[in-house]
């Protein structure tokens, strides 16, 4: 039961996470962050981002590749 | 078109594989469809690219370096069963474009591998290195002909291949051409008897001490090469076009010491008495194609030219070496196209190889066919975005590890292997937008809004756009910069973006009714020291450059202090073009010795220095300025230098005008002092959400 409740969670908080990503990549919704946070700090997250989304990708790609 | 261009654009022949025209877009590395230094996989932005490139026109297309054995991972190349599967619908779609492929399959790095601090770490220890091996080998990854130093890292030294391991290699280089060609590629490229990558080390007698059938006569060190060819041949048929990336010459002068391109010198590489004979020895054994330059890792300017190179300077060898044998010969190498196409229609000349020219205009073959080549936005050769693998005395590479993972990207050009990110979307509510500022910031900004549908309006304090780059475009040998300034002024005309010259900004506030938004791009200004007693006599570099202060001839004798790129290129182009006696004081232990400023680039100046015997004082200081003397502090003590100038080389600091704001947005050296690239990468990723 715990189990299932472990993975139900992960589902939800990464289905959250998922679409908040698919979210933030819409022109609009990066203007308007764009013109909450100002740019420094709007740029300085985007930065933070790409490095972590590259970082992720990077091991994905390397799992992918590993498959057959 | 313009006539003299035509040559360019008839067709020739690899083996049996009509190319439609003579352009041939050289391998960048990152420019790979199979990744990079990750395990191979079908990579999605490398294969836009490259269509990209296609649809352009580029007539033979040679993706970046794919290594046959993974770096990282360590799978063969032709494991990869998905890979080959989506490859094959790829490669129909490709076929449409009416160009070709050649597919870059690499023997390795060897002794020239870039290694980073940790994989440096890993190949000093055997233990560690074993235990990382499953994923990553580094000494496997540096493995050479023999016992030799990395270029990048002391104290670390490639280990010989075993023969085992070289045949093992050479047949999955058959296996992998064979998978390529049933999923329609149209050829493969063996990377390389050249630049002092691996087989290049087998080539090269300094650089291979074997005494087995790889050692000792030309025809044993070129053995692998050899080996590799006819194993395709044997396993994809001999029908199956071979082109082979080769250095003519490796000007070079020993470990780490590459010539000058005026330089007589003593070969430590191949010579051209050695070179006449192998591309015979190559041909004979059945490569179809040579793409041939200069160099080695250890002259990495003559490969991956910088500024400071004059243009064609691999030409004449290349043209030489052809005269040697019969199959179609290409030269790499800062060509001037014009040139290309004269001795292309000339007969002494098959095609051109064009590289980062590809990164920085995306339609620079179509600009051409259309007479437009004046909207050619031109490479400067600054590798800034492209290649960035840097080295100071002492260190490693110094590469980021977002620029290791991503070669290959541009930076005068954001979109280029990077589209998703960086993208032109027209904005659904237009803005009025100041630019405060005329340099190369305030333009790219200016031209971004511009194409999003905005009106932006550049104020520039001086009459002429450009700012700071005037300045460091005025050098002699920056002919790129020239260049690339003209196209951005031509560019804003085209645009009919409006610019109010000679009107300087002091106060943002009186902008504010005009326009929506504001975007800073000031710049900056000389970084002063005035603990150095006398420091207000120190010129900077607008005086001595821009305002011809360098061609004054009671300007002889002028001490750099910093040793940094500017300083460096100054004192290079005072030395060779003005023959003035120029002095560097630097802080630290070597010039140039900066983050993401490329090897190519700063070896060169390093080198060049030292050949013009431009004293260099490295962890030293000046300490008083004087009429017509300085003090300079050395770690063996202080002395008196006689000069006629102290030129204000320690660097910049940012300039922003203004206070922040909601509506206001800062681009370029104003927020924080970096190069091209900050500054154009910058203005997209604040002019794409405006």
């Amino acid at each position: 039961m715990k189990l299932i409740k472990k993975l139900l969670g992960l589902v939800f908080f990464g289905g959250i996470a998922y679409g908040l990503s698919k979210l933030a990549e819409k022109d609009e919704v990066q203007e308007t962050l764009f013109g909450i946070l100002g740019e420094d700090t709007y740029l300085a997250i985007l930065d933070k981002v790409r490095l972590v989304g590259d970082l992720l990708m990077w091991p994905i790609d390397f799992v992918r590749a590993l498959l057959p | 078109m313009n006539p003299k261009y035509e040559a360019l654009f008839t067709p020739f022949k690899i083996g049996e594989v009509e190319i439609p025209n003579r352009i041939v877009q050289c391998s960048m590395g990152g420019t790979t469809l199979f990744g990079w230094l990750e395990p191979s996989h079908f990579d999605l932005e490398g294969a836009d690219f490259l269509l990209q490139r296609a649809k352009d026109g580029v007539g033979l297309v040679l993706p970046g370096m794919q290594v046959i054995r993974d770096t990282m991972g360590r799978k063969w190349l032709d494991s990869n069963r998905q890979m080959y599967r989506v490859l094959k619908p790829y490669m129909d779609e490709y076929h449409k474009t009416g160009s070709k492929l050649f597919i870059q399959l690499a023997g390795g790095f060897g002794r020239s591998m870039a290694v980073t601090p940790w994989m440096a770490a890993l190949g000093r220890n055997d233990l560690l290195n074993k235990l990382a091996s499953p994923i990553v080998d580094v000494q496997y990854a540096c493995a050479s002909a023999s016992a030799t130093p990395n270029r990048w890292a002391d104290n670390l030294t490639s280990r010989p291949f075993t023969v085992e391991e070289i045949q093992e290699m050479v047949w999955h280089f058959g296996a992998t051409a064979k998978k390529l060609r049933e999923a329609g590629v149209d050829g493969v490229e063996i990377h390389a008897v050249h630049e002092g990558y691996n087989l290049d080390q087998f080539a090269i007698a300094n650089m291979n001490f074997r005494t087995d059938q790889y050692g000792g006569s030309l025809e044993n060190r070129l053995r692998f090469a050899t080996e590799i060819v006819q194993e395709i041949h044997e396993q994809a048929g001999d029908d199956f076009p071979v082109s082979l990336r080769y250095s003519v010459r490796s000007c070079t002068k020993g470990w780490r010491k590459g010539a000058m391109p005026y330089e007589e010198f003593e070969e430590f590489g191949r010579d051209m008495a050695e070179s006449e004979k192998a591309v015979k020895i190559l041909q004979d054994a059945g490569y179809a194609f040579l793409n041939c330059d200069n160099g080695t890792y250890d002259a990495w300017y003559w490969a991956h030219p910088p500024q400071y190179m004059p243009d064609n300077c691999n030409l004449e060898d290349v043209e030489h070496i052809r005269k040697f044998i019969d199959i179609p010969v290409a030269c790499a190498g800062r060509m001037d196209l014009v040139k290309a196409a004269e001795e292309i229609g000339a007969g002494r000349l098959d095609a051109v190889a064009i590289a980062r020219q590809n990164l920085v205009d995306e339609h620079w073959v179509t600009k051409i066919k259309e007479g437009r080549e004046d909207e050619i936005r031109p490479c400067i050769r600054c590798h800034n975005g492209c290649f960035n693998f840097s080295k100071a005395d002492g260190t490693e590479n110094m590469q980021s590890l977002g620029d290791s993972l991503h070669l290959a990207r541009c930076a005068l050009n954001p979109p280029t292997m990077q589209h998703k990110r960086y993208k032109i979307v027209p904005t659904r509510r237009p803005k009025k937008v100041a630019v405060i500022g005329g340099g190369v910031g305030g333009m790219e900004s200016a031209l971004v809004l511009k194409k999003r549908g905005h009106e932006p309006v550049i104020f520039e304090k001086d009459g002429e756009l450009g700012g700071l780059f005037l300045t460091a475009s005025a050098m002699t040998f920056k002919e790129n910069d020239k260049d690339l300034l003209r196209w951005y002024k031509d560019e804003i005309n085209r645009y009919n973006i409006e610019v109010r010259y000679n009107t300087e900004i002091d106060d943002l506030s009186a902008l504010k009714n005009e326009f929506d938004e504001i975007v800073v791009c000031t710049g900056s200004v000389p970084r002063s020291m005035p603990q150095i007693k006398g420091f207000e006599k120190t010129m900077n570099f607008t005086e001595l450059l821009r305002d011809g202060k360098i061609k004054d001839k009671k300007l002889k004798t002028v001490v750099f202090l910093g040793g940094g790129q500017s300083s460096c290129e100054a004192a290079y182009d005072m030395v060779y073009n003005y023959k003035k006696k120029p002095i560097i004081v630097e802080y630290g232990n070597d010039l140039v010795a900066a983050q993401a400023t490329c090897l190519a680039n700063t070896s060169f100046l390093r080198d060049a220095l030292e050949y013009h015997k431009v004293p260099v004082y490295l962890h030293s200081t000046v300490t008083e300025i004087g009429d017509g003397y300085c003090m300079i502090k050395t770690p063996e003590g202080e002395f008196k230098q006689e000069c006629d100038a102290v030129v204000n080389g320690i660097g910049f600091v940012p300039a922003p005008v203004g206070e922040k704001g909601p509506h206001i947005h800062r681009v370029g050296d104003c927020v924080a002092i970096g190069n091209l690239r900050t500054v154009v990468w910058r203005a997209w990723d604040v002019c794409m959400r405006i």
